[in-house]
């Protein structure tokens, strides 16, 4: 029956589309009028530039978007029901690494600053032969952009690396939230997906090779491909009535791996009871030595410096000799000139901020004449510069304390460092955090002193002061999304979690575009 | 030439066309294996029961597809693969031999005055365990049945409770619900919506909107059939955004599990072999044809009338309950099918006749997609 019915209608259909659809075109080749889901915005299935846009026009340039012009089209204007709407062609000249820009404009004649824009980079250009290339434009000025899908499953507390082709990887994170004990206990994913930033889509589940983690590090490598390590695979949370967020030392992973671009695969790479710590600090060296510091591991705090230099497939990981001078856990490091610099994430009244000896790791306290408390966990920490970075936000790390507002900047460029204080909008702690293309900071979303979860983006300028972006709004679940910035200077936001009555929470697969 | 190529395709696509279902089942549903739990001390038929319930309640999930093998075949398959117990390597080769993403095992020993119910569930394309959970029991069935449901939610994670299905006359029209944009027609949301009333939209752009309240109780499944009116008047190409909703209250807003919920679900009533309740929302025969010229563009609102505990509307509304049979016997899934035959043809044709034609020497050709 079933057979039938299908054979049956397949035929009809394809009867129907070969006499009524097509026709001989005044060219001599075939003429098919398709016509295209009408939509507002491009962000939908549908595909196509958004209903808004009224004229666009390509560019083509060598290497980057400062290149040399290869070529373009003229400015396209178009109705609602153009074709050119969907795709356009291009012929270009025979060329490796093309970058191709597209500028849309809601009014006709391509004039003024484009409202929407896409871009596509590394584009190569074979004499003969035709590609697709698939962009996706999203309206700029600190605009929130969807995508055109959700992610799998959603998640809290995964990580977003951006890869060398433009693509995002999120790895692991939280899932699953159970109520249990007047706790949310959290499980750790077990797979990740890359977004694609022309077709503003993810791939389907890629499963981690060494297990499910969250509150891990992912660390982009030299050569591209992405190194996880660490985490756990449970998780309790609680910002009902105090702001817990409590990594299961029972369930720390042991094992790292690698993810490879090119295959789109992970693989382990290592195991050592070393890096079995989560929420640790982490920075990536340029020689591709990985450094663990602190983390929550059997103890609460861990002052073990973990460094893991690349062998060949297998990195040996192993505990430093000297270390940190503090005990911490959710402290945040970045590498600067001068070493790496570890904030937050240890007791209340002890010094918060140490600086790694790049070659021995060595640590040593850095002294500040600041009367913002940097002992604080669910911060941000962002390298401004190769001697400059922002801590923003955070809860002091002691018995019912709440998110603050502070910003630190802190320049290792003279001897004393140098101090930078601000204030946020409003309060922060488990943002978002992501430095834009014009030396501004976007934070965005993040638990405040009500313990709420905040809707808002601010964006501060360092050693100026901080705005909150009236026009973009994030859903309430915003604490704990991954960020990461794409190539056109475009922020992403992913996944989040969000708190609901009754003490329960809820997690977002949600992924937003922040185009400057 | 173009026409050879149309032709080229229109025998391609049937075939690319039969091998979609497998490659949708890749990227969909994940495989499990659930046999029915070893043990040394219960006989056979409290086994075969106990299996069955855990079968019955993973069958909830849309996202696993539940398989079984007998168990004189997976004591087979141990012999062979020389397990000894239930090792993670064993499983994982057996799950391999039966062609499963995952493996629920599950075994109830014996402990002094109590009984120990241990699950394994394992990551058969990894190859590794993902969890093992213990969960105490009594003797009796309904201790054993709960602590294979406490050991399943310690292992996935939340019980799936309420099952949301909405179809309409169109495919791909937006749902809402309570104001929250949940997807697309055809629609299966399977999530704890929270007891009580909700409001389920469905909206499409060549359509008037149509609008529901439904009442949803814990463990039960509702299916919403709704038939759109076209609109009244052809509607121009301007560029006019889909009907939004009114901003309504938040979806899920209690999607974890209480632990004093985690008991084990009430047994089934005889007639029906599974405690989820269905509510069939549908249209009444003969009301598919077009509306009269003049529409009553107002929001529609429904009475209801009780059948056997479940609110039902009266003849002559658009949202009605009615019995539902096999899938392709439903209305839906032949336009869903229409649809995709056109857009794969069409997007073939399209594909077929631009491919390298006319590009000047020296030059490649680059099409942008949006």
């Amino acid at each position: 029956m079933l057979p039938r019915h299908f054979i049956c209608l397949l035929v009809i259909v394809a009867g129907l589309v070969v006499l009524s659809g097509c026709g001989p075109a005044p060219s001599g080749g075939l003429a098919l009028e398709v016509r295209f889901a009408q939509m507002e915005q491009a962000q939908t299935d549908a595909g196509g530039l958004p209903l808004g846009v009224h004229s666009y026009i390509v560019q083509a340039r060598t290497g980057g978007l400062d290149g040399n012009l290869v070529g373009g089209t003229d400015c396209i204007g178009i109705d609602a029901v153009d074709k050119k709407r969907m795709s356009v062609k291009l012929d270009l000249p025979a060329h490796q690494g093309v970058s191709l820009v597209v500028s849309a404009y809601g009014g006709a004649g391509c004039s003024g600053s484009p409202d929407w824009q896409g871009l596509a980079y590394n584009v190569v250009i074979q004499a003969g032969r035709q590609i697709r290339v698939p962009i996706y434009v999203t309206r700029r000025g600190m605009q929130l952009n969807p995508t055109r899908a959700h992610f799998s499953e959603p998640r809290v507390f995964a990580t977003a690396t951006a890869l060398d082709d433009g693509r995002v990887l999120l790895a692991g994170g939280f899932e699953n939230p159970i109520l249990q004990g007047g706790l949310i206990r959290l499980q750790a994913s077990c797979d990740a997906v890359i977004y694609d930033p022309g077709t503003a889509r993810f791939s389907s589940p890629i499963p981690l090779a060494a297990g499910c983690r969250g509150l891990h590090r992912a660390l982009k490598l030299s050569d591209g491909r992405v190194l996880v390590v660490g985490g756990t695979r449970r998780v309790m949370v609680d910002f009902n009535n105090t702001v817990t967020v409590r990594p299961s030392g029972d369930h720390l992973v042991t094992t790292a791996e690698i993810f490879d671009p090119g295959t789109n695969q992970f693989s382990p790479v290592g195991s050592s009871a070393d890096i079995g710590r989560a929420d640790a600090a982490a920075v990536a060296m340029i020689d591709d030595k990985v450094v663990l510091i602190g983390g929550r591991t059997v103890s609460l705090k861990s002052d073990t410096i973990v460094a893991g230099p690349l062998g060949g497939d297998t990195w040996n990981f192993s505990a430093m000799g000297t270390p940190l001078l503090t005990p911490r856990s959710g402290a945040r490091a970045t590498r600067l000139t001068a070493g790496i610099l570890v904030v937050g994430g240890n007791v209340s009244g002890t010094d918060p901020v140490e600086l790694l000896d790049p070659v021995s790791l060595t640590s040593a306290i850095v002294s500040l004449s600041t009367t913002a408390s940097l002992s604080v966990f669910g911060h941000s920490l962002t390298q401004l510069s190769g001697i400059e970075a922002l801590i923003v936000g955070g809860v002091p790390d002691e018995a019912g304390a709440l998110p603050g507002n502070g910003a630190v900047s802190i320049s290792l460029g003279g001897n004393p460092p140098t101090v930078w204080e601000g204030t946020l909008q409003h309060p922060r702690a488990f943002h978002a955090a992501s430095l834009l293309e014009d030396g501004r900071v976007l934070l965005a979303g993040g638990l405040d002193d009500t313990l709420s979860a905040r809707k808002d983006l601010e964006v501060l300028v360092p050693g100026g002061s901080s705005q909150v972006l009236t026009e973009a709004t994030l859903g309430t679940e915003s604490i704990g999304m991954a960020a990461a910035r794409l190539p056109d200077g475009s922020v992403l936001l992913a996944g989040g979690l969000g708190l609901e009555t009754g003490g329960t929470v809820k997690l977002s697969s949600t992924v937003l575009l922040l185009s400057p | 030439m173009g026409k050879w190529k149309v032709l080229l395709g229109l025998v391609v696509f049937p075939f690319l066309l039969a091998g979609w279902p497998a490659a949708g089942q890749e990227t969909g549903s994940k495989k499990i294996l659930v046999l029915n739990p070893e043990s040394r001390v219960l006989n056979p038929n409290k086994l075969r029961n106990l299996g069955k319930h855990l079968r019955f309640l993973i069958r909830r999930y849309p996202s696993l597809e539940v398989l079984e093998i007998p168990s004189l075949q997976f004591k087979v398959m141990k012999r062979k693969a020389k397990c000894r117990g239930s090792e993670t390597e064993c499983l994982v080769s057996i799950g391999r031999q039966v062609g499963v993403n995952r493996f629920l095992h599950s075994e109830v020993q014996k402990l002094p005055g109590r009984y120990l119910v241990v699950m394994k569930l394992v990551d058969v394309d990894v190859g590794r365990l993902i969890e093992t959970s213990r969960q105490r029991a009594r003797r009796r069935i309904g201790s054993l049945r709960g602590a294979l449901l406490k050991g399943w939610v310690d292992l996935f994670g939340s019980l799936i409770r309420s099952q949301l299905q909405v179809s309409a006359n169109v495919v791909g029209a937006d749902v809402f619900l309570d104001g929250r944009n949940i997807g697309k027609t055809p629609l299966i949301l399977t999530k704890d919506l929270g007891k009580g009333t909700h409001i389920i939209e469905v909206t499409h752009l060549d359509c008037l909107p149509a609008r529901q309240e439904i009442q949803i109780a814990k463990g039960r499944k509702l299916k919403v059939s709704v038939m759109l009116e076209e609109k009244p008047t052809e509607v121009a190409v301007a560029p006019q955004p889909p009907p939004a909703p009114a901003e309504g209250k938040k979806i899920g807003g209690k999607e974890e599990q209480d632990p004093a919920e985690l008991l084990p679900p009430p047994p089934p009533s005889p007639p029906s072999p599974t405690p989820v309740v269905e509510e069939k929302v549908e249209t009444p025969p003969g009301s598919k044809s077009l509306p009269s010229k003049q529409p009553d563009p107002r929001p529609f609102l429904p009475s209801f009338e009780t059948i056997g505990g479940v609110e039902k509307k009266k003849p002559g509304e658009k949202l009605r309950i009615s019995e539902s049979g096999p899938i392709y016997k439903q209305w839906w899934f032949w336009t869903a099918v229409g649809v995709v035959v056109v857009g794969g043809v069409t997007g073939l044709v399209v594909g077929l006749t631009d491919e390298d034609e006319g590009i000047p020497a020296g030059r490649g050709r680059v099409v942008i997609e949006f």
